[in-house]
């Protein structure tokens, strides 16, 4: 496979998810919109958690699920609790604030990646603007392991909270950064470069 | 940088012009300027060599070392 057409497919992908990731807000923003207005359809949408705190041994990948309920010792079940329309309007908009700026959090990795594909397809990869996508790239999932880490929905009667920490985004978050230091060398090389004379 | 280009001094001395050195040596009008603008990082041997032959002088007449 030729240079020219790999990162032509590279763009191509790059595109077709940032076109996904707008779709996917849109849909977002209906289903939110949705809930609201449309309550009684979501009554018997149940949401089931273990009520049982459970907790892995190894380190990484770290799943911590918590669920209680407000009213100690009734005899609520789950399902009467951790129904959709009983989340609260608050804890719905917090949830659906997180889920938009992780599209848009990805929307812009996806958007800085298509940057840096289209210069290397241009023989000039290593630019300053460049390092400073790839520095951009490692923030954003920083703030995306950060959103999607932890979550925590407070329903009328009851509130579930979960953390989760995985090593996937921690590895993206590294290589992002050393990509980033490897660009600069690559930069600073090249005006050496093209200052000879 | 303490090192001088004294380029434009030898052209004016040979009465020669920027663009028909950089013709002679086979560099382009752009990088010519970029050493007589002191931007250049590093000379190659080969160009210096040119530079040399083409003003009829010697290295140390174009380059200086300014303290400072």
């Amino acid at each position: 496979m030729t240079k020219n057409r790999l990162l032509n497919i590279a763009v191509v992908i790059c595109k077709t998810l940032k076109i996904t990731y707008i779709l996917a807000f849109i849909a977002t923003t209906f289903i939110f919109i949705h809930i609201q207005t449309n309550n009684s359809q979501y009554a018997d949408k149940i949401l089931s958690f273990n009520s049982t705190t459970n907790k892995s041994t190894s380190v990484l990948p770290f799943h911590y699920t918590s669920t209680n309920k407000w009213k100690e010792g009734t005899s609520l079940k789950d399902e009467e609790v951790y129904t959709t329309t009983k989340i609260t309007t608050f804890s719905l908009y917090i949830i659906y604030l997180k889920y938009v700026l992780i599209l848009i959090l990805i929307y812009f990795c996806a958007n800085e990646f298509q940057s840096i594909v289209q210069t290397t397809k241009r023989y000039k990869p290593f630019l300053k603007n460049n390092v400073k996508s790839f520095r951009r790239i490692g923030k954003y999932l920083i703030i995306y392991y950060v959103l999607t880490s932890y979550s925590i929905i407070h329903y009328q009667e009851g509130g579930f909270s979960t953390l989760s920490l995985s090593l996937g985004p921690l590895i993206l978050i590294l290589i992002s950064f050393i990509m980033a230091e490897i660009f600069k060398e690559g930069n600073a090389l090249m005006e050496e470069n093209e200052l000879t004379v | 940088m303490p090192i001088v280009i004294n380029l434009d001094v030898m052209l004016a001395k040979r009465k020669m012009r920027s663009k028909e050195l950089a013709e002679i040596i086979g560099i382009t009008t752009a990088n010519l300027s970029i050493l007589k603008s002191g931007k250049a990082k590093a000379v190659r041997f080969s160009t210096l060599e040119a530079i040399c032959k083409a003003l009829e002088c010697q290295p140390a007449d174009i380059l200086e070392y300014i303290e400072g």
